[in-house]
């Protein structure tokens, strides 16, 4: 009886030591919306430092699911732990980005990026601002922007904050293929710098398994795939090693929708 | 070179008509076509605007219009402002506030000119009274929906970056509602001028409205289209002023 307490209380030492630490806890997270379930029992464990991918179909509850972590929103039962404590109200160490940027048009790309910011703040604005590349264009309303410039405002938004987690929601999903690819690494190279947790979330396979630790699928309610991604960074996609991971999960997404899809199933086994 | 050109083109085109209507009405009052008893030419209404200019009485006339003006404007203008802001932002003042505001936007403020008369006489307060009435309404409709329709994915937004209060409402409520307001504010200049011509003319010892009442029962034609014009020549002002302040606080927008 005394050793297994013994050997719990240096579990819980070790745990602590460790930089592994969880960073967030979700708890048999269930979300409502009227009579709508959209999260049912949801568990997820991300650790300090980690780049999660979270990928499902539309309206699986992707966005409410980063809604909760940020704490804009209340769940109907479970719980959510950020550095083990239970998150009450607007999660401080958290910053959002969102598909449609939501720069504020009338502020230019400057004021933009100092929002809820002391006034002082204004020359670590500039600096973010250098980072993702767009010091120059500080001055302009955001109509003056193309799309992807607009994230980068959008994401320098983010981290002016130093936030230890960012959460972005679908945040390249409205950009061209290229400019996408060149946000990728711009988002690869600030989490490496920065060493913040990010949970992305994205309709892009190939996205997620370009950036992400761990590749996670949302369906009915619940964490359906758990895939972790061994693969060095920065990842090359000509790499076969890469191909294989992204069939493998593409296989697995699909075989879930087998599993249910009776009508896919008969399609399968008509052709030859 | 060139676009200078086109520059100066785009300004003078719009006045080439009403200067080519001036120039008709003052020829055929010249060859008598047009009689004096009916309209007068432009040159003697301009001679009558310098000779009442000169008595001193236009510009006490003009002086105590744009007062009415300015004062009723304020008054309506900031009451409606504020029942817009705060039915928009608090649910129990709209709940409380605005179906009665609703019920009596749709009685016509003009008529209750009798009423009003017999309330405050003819002096300022009725009047102002009048002008205040007109505009409130404008100015709260286009208030409160503007505050209501803000986009709800910005304030959230601001609310994931620790905006609330005040700081929520001046950086993102507000400018948000912006420009619905500002529809709101040129309407009711609008709404303003009319007001008070109708006022002025009704019931006043002074005033442009009053001027052109006054003239007409010693058939001096000339002081009663000078009242017209200068009422036109506010109405154009007024219209500037409002261009100028959506230009301003608008500039993202265009
Ligand atoms: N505020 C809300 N009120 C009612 N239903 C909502 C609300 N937000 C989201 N939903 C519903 O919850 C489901 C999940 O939405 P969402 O999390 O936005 O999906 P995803 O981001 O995965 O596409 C959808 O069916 C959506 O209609
Ligand atoms: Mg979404």
């Amino acid at each position: 009886m005394e050793y297994v307490m013994e050997r719990k209380k240096l579990e819980d030492d070790v745990s602590v030591l460790s930089d592994q630490k969880n960073h967030i806890v979700l708890k048999s997270l269930v979300k409502q919306y009227g009579d709508r379930t959209v999260l049912q029992g949801l568990d997820l464990e991300v650790k300090k430092g980690e780049f999660i991918a979270i990928v499902g179909k539309s309206g699986c509850g992707k966005s409410t699911l980063l809604r909760l972590i940020a704490g804009l929103e209340e769940m109907n039962s479970g719980e959510i732990r950020i550095n083990d404590k239970p998150l009450k109200q607007l999660n401080e160490h958290a910053r959002i980005m969102f598909q449609d940027g939501r720069l504020l048009p009338w502020k230019r790309v400057i004021d933009n990026v100092c929002l809820g910011l002391p006034k002082h703040s204004r020359q670590k604005a500039k600096i973010v601002l250098t980072r993702v590349g767009l010091a120059e264009r500080m001055k302009e309303f955001p109509s003056k922007l193309s799309g992807g410039q607009k994230q980068r405002v959008a994401l320098a938004r983010a981290l002016v904050h130093d936030p230890s987690l960012l959460l972005l929601d679908e945040p390249l999903g409205a950009l061209d293929a290229l400019t996408r690819m060149e946000m990728q690494g711009l988002i690869e190279s600030l989490w490496q710098n920065n060493s913040f947790t990010s949970i992305l979330v994205t309709h892009d396979v190939e996205e997620a398994v370009a950036l992400a630790d761990r590749v996670i699928l949302i369906e009915d309610g619940k964490i359906k795939l758990n895939q972790p991604i061994h693969l060095p960074r920065p990842r090359q996609r000509t790499h076969p090693a890469f191909a294989m991971h992204l069939e493998e999960i593409l296989e697995q997404i699909m075989h879930q929708n087998q599993r249910k899809d009776y009508v896919m199933q008969d399609i399968k086994s008509i052709s030859p | 070179m060139l676009s200078k050109i086109k520059e100066m083109k785009l300004t003078v085109i719009p006045w080439f008509i009403p200067l080519v209507l001036l120039l008709g009405w003052q020829f055929f009052s010249w060859i008598g076509v047009i009689p004096e008893r009916i309209l007068p030419a432009p040159t003697s209404v301009f001679s009558s605007a310098i000779e009442l200019t000169s008595s001193g009485e236009l510009f006490s006339h003009v002086s105590i219009s744009l007062t009415r003006a300015l004062v009723g404007f304020l008054i309506g203008g900031i009451i409606g402002f504020l029942f817009g802001l705060f039915n928009g932002v608090f649910r129990i003042a709209d709940l409380l506030f605005d179906t009665s505001i609703q019920m009596l936007r749709n009685i016509p403020h003009l008529a209750l000119i009798p009423l009003v008369i017999l309330w405050f006489g003819i002096d300022e307060t009725s009047k102002i009274f009048l002008v205040a009435l007109g505009v409130l309404f404008p100015v709260y409709i286009n208030t409160y929906h503007g505050i209501k329709y803000v986009d709800k994915s910005l304030i959230e937004m601001g609310k994931a970056y620790g905006l609330k209060g005040t700081a929520l409402f001046f950086h993102v409520i507000l400018p948000g509602a912006m420009s619905s307001i500002l529809v709101g504010v040129r309407f009711s200049l609008g709404v303003m001028w009319l007001t008070l011509i109708v006022a002025e003319t009704i019931s006043a010892h002074s005033g442009i409205g009053y001027m052109a009442m006054n003239a007409r029962e010693f058939m001096q034609m000339d002081v009663i289209v000078l009242s017209i014009v200068l009422y036109a020549l506010f109405g154009k002002l007024s219209d500037v002023i409002a261009r100028y302040l959506e230009r301003r606080l608008l500039r993202w927008n265009m």
